[in-house]
């Protein structure tokens, strides 16, 4: 059974494919995906905004057919992620800056919006990984700490999230209770809940 | 004197590797051998024991740099007001790294480090850090007329080619000179003068990477061979700056271009505790003239041409000139490039730059006081700055403000070129406090060079440093609340 079918949303406005047709995935294929494609998601991810143009997004990659960092990121996974994530063929950690250097202060200082940036450029990097026939589970079950002493990633840095990357696989090999929600529907709240108007809590009439 | 080049280049050519260990002063007779043809002795003030006992190098966190390099700021307290201020920064291209230790070891391992970074990310190395494939790393001294650091430059070559012998796993490592063919050798570490390096460089236009005579690139020790590149139309250029080129081999990379552009140099200042100078950039001689007598108005001006080095084509305009005598000025800034760097100065010596003149204060010697500027130096790598004192450079000839205009010698002390030099050791704790430079204001000024070094760093990471490349600086400067920290931060 292809898991895609039950997840394309039919939207009710005209959307881009990239949106209607991703979710996060739990089965890939063997395929590596082509580094042309990888490239093509960090260049997305490259152009993404972010607060005074500071740009604090940093990726690692890791690939299965590539080197040796794939099992060393793979072990930063929670169990639960561990469980399906060993069939994606590339992994990513996405870290932020946790400072940003202020030009006007010559020296670091706070940056809350850190984060925000980093998912700005995470999600460019996931539409665009779509828009080439590639699929992304973004995870946030892992060992940051233990990321930062196996990559010797510097305190400035702080590990965000990881992305399972590649092809989608069948969902028959999963087991059953994943297998469960790779066949869901993709849910949402609906608009209403979403987008106010007047005050907090109070419906748009843009949807009534 | 190409012959001379290429002469000292064979002499020094004659790297193995080195089975018995190498006794502290191992490069003596280089730096002997060099001494006699005038080089600059910079070494001979080094005293690892005093640098040991004064702290030196001093170490300051710099989370944002991430990767390795050196600058050398060089300051001066203002005669009238104390305040320090930079007149420029320069880039690996510049020396007297040997000047705290007597040797630039410390230097020669962060070329190293960078060097094995860039092999290692370009998939040049396999598993045990052997080369897969045959590279080169250049390191290119100025333009024979104005070298005289030989004593600092082939002995930090010698260093770095050993290092990398020791940490390629067994890949063979020759020196060669850039007249030279290459051989069998892994790892050819190249060194000659800007032009011969230069000769043999060629950017792969579809990876915007440089090789050199078919070899990949792992490493280039100086930004000057860019604006060559420039200059013999290897690389196009667009104000000011080479374009269409991975810089990445470069030591201090991300401040290449900014190496070259003085005014936004001074812009970086904004801030560090470094005073900025106003400036005017002029993309012609008639435009620099024009600029140059508006800016008269506030005292004599230095103009400056993009892209050379070693004081090459640094004039003084001040009040009461003519305009005609002014343009005269503007083309010396020219006809100076031409005569150092070829026909084809032009292309990289725009645009003209122009700065008001800060006098420094007085150096006292037995006939006047002296003009001087402290160099100082702050080696990074990834997270943090090193900083030391270089020295403290005399100009040849007491200040005279009515004769200085005519007079280089009273107010460059740039020592390219000299036949005699006044350096005393940035170390020397009377002549820093002759010209004012207590403790204290020392420290000071450390933390502003780290400063402009993280500053320039962080601005060129965004967009290679460009003005546009960061955009808070107005709206912050404008309004402190901008950036709702406080609203945002639990």
């Amino acid at each position: 059974m292809n898991a895609g079918a039950n997840k394309r949303v039919a939207p009710r406005v005209d959307l881009l494919s990239v949106f209607t047709d991703r979710w996060s995935p739990r089965s890939f294929s063997d395929q590596p995906p082509e580094p042309e494609k990888l490239r093509s998601m960090f260049e997305a991810a490259r152009l993404a905004p972010s607060a005074h143009n500071t740009q604090p997004a940093r990726f690692l990659v890791a690939r299965k057919d590539h080197g040796s960092d794939y099992p060393r990121l793979f072990s930063c996974l929670s169990d639960g992620n561990k469980e399906w994530a060993h069939s994606a063929p590339v992994l990513v950690l996405a870290a932020a800056m946790r400072q940003r250097f202020s030009q006007v202060e010559a020296a670091l200082v706070p940056y809350p919006h850190s984060m925000h940036d980093l998912g700005l450029a995470v999600m460019s990097a996931i539409l665009q990984a779509r828009s080439v026939g590639l699929h992304c589970h973004p995870m946030a079950g892992f060992d940051p700490d233990r990321a930062r002493i196996l990559f010797d990633i510097p305190p400035l840095f702080e590990p965000g999230v990881m992305i399972a990357v590649g092809y989608l696989g069948s969902p028959d090999v999963l087991p059953g209770p994943l297998r469960e929600r790779e066949l869901a529907p993709r849910t949402r709240r609906p608009l209403a809940d979403l987008v106010f108007e007047e005050r907090w809590g109070v419906a748009s009439s843009l949807f009534q | 004197m190409p012959g001379a080049t290429r002469a000292q280049d064979l002499l020094l050519c004659t790297y193995r590797r080195h089975d018995d260990p190498m006794s502290l002063s191992k490069h003596r007779l280089v730096r002997l051998v060099m001494a006699s043809l005038n080089d600059i002795e910079e070494w001979r003030l080094g005293d690892a024991a005093l640098a040991r006992a004064k702290g030196y190098p001093r170490e300051y966190p710099a989370e944002v740099i991430d990767d390795w390099g050196i600058v050398f700021v060089d300051v001066v307290l203002d005669a009238v007001t104390g305040r320090p201020f930079c007149h420029e920064v320069n880039g690996p291209n510049a020396v007297g790294s040997d000047a705290l230790t007597g040797d630039s070891r410390a230097r020669a391992e962060s070329e190293a480090r960078q060097a094995l970074q860039r092999a290692r990310e370009r998939g040049y190395l396999d598993g045990d850090g052997r080369l897969l494939t045959p590279a080169v790393s250049v390191h290119a001294h100025q333009h024979w007329k104005a070298f005289r650091t030989g004593g600092e430059f082939f002995p930090r070559v010698e260093d770095f080619a050993e290092l990398m012998d020791a940490r390629l796993g067994g890949s063979p490592v020759c020196l060669r000179g850039a007249g030279e063919p290459l051989g069998d050798e892994m790892l050819s570490v190249v060194l000659g003068d800007v032009p011969a390096v230069a000769r043999h460089l060629v950017v792969d236009p579809a990876t915007q990477r440089l090789g050199y005579r078919g070899r990949p690139l792992i490493f280039a020790g100086n930004p000057n061979l860019l604006p060559e590149l420039v200059r013999t139309r290897k690389v196009a250029a667009a104000g000011g700056r080479a374009t269409d080129l991975d810089l990445r081999v470069f030591h201090a990379w991300r401040l290449v271009h900014l190496v070259h552009d003085k005014g936004r140099q001074q812009e970086l200042l904004e801030g560090t505790g470094i005073e900025p100078l106003p400036y005017f950039e002029a993309a012609s001689l008639e435009e620099a003239r024009i600029c140059a007598r508006a800016l008269l108005a506030g005292g004599p001006v230095v103009v400056k041409p993009n892209g050379a080095s070693g004081g090459t084509g640094v004039h003084v305009v001040v009040p009461g000139m003519t305009d005609a005598e002014i343009g005269d000025r503007m083309e010396a800034v020219i006809a100076d490039c031409v005569r150092k760097y070829g026909d084809n100065a032009e292309a990289s010596a725009f645009p003209i730059r122009g700065f008001p003149f800060v006098r420094s204060t007085g150096y006292p010697m037995s006939d006047g006081d002296h003009l001087w500027d402290l160099r100082i130096a702050v080696q990074f790598e990834p997270g943090r700055a090193a900083v030391y004192p270089v020295t403290l450079r005399l100009a040849p000839r007491p200040f005279d403000p009515r004769s200085f205009h005519r007079d280089r010698d009273q107010w460059i002390s740039n020592v390219s070129g000299r036949q005699e030099t006044l350096l005393k050791s940035g170390m020397d704790d009377r002549a820093l406090a002759a010209v004012g430079l207590s403790p204290d204001r020392l420290e000071q000024i450390f933390r502003a060079s780290v400063r402009w070094t993280m500053k320039a760093w962080d601005a060129s990471a965004r967009d290679g440093g460009r003005r546009s490349a960061v955009h808070e600086d107005a709206c912050e400067s404008d309004d402190r609340s901008f950036y709702p920290v406080d609203k945002f931060t639990p």
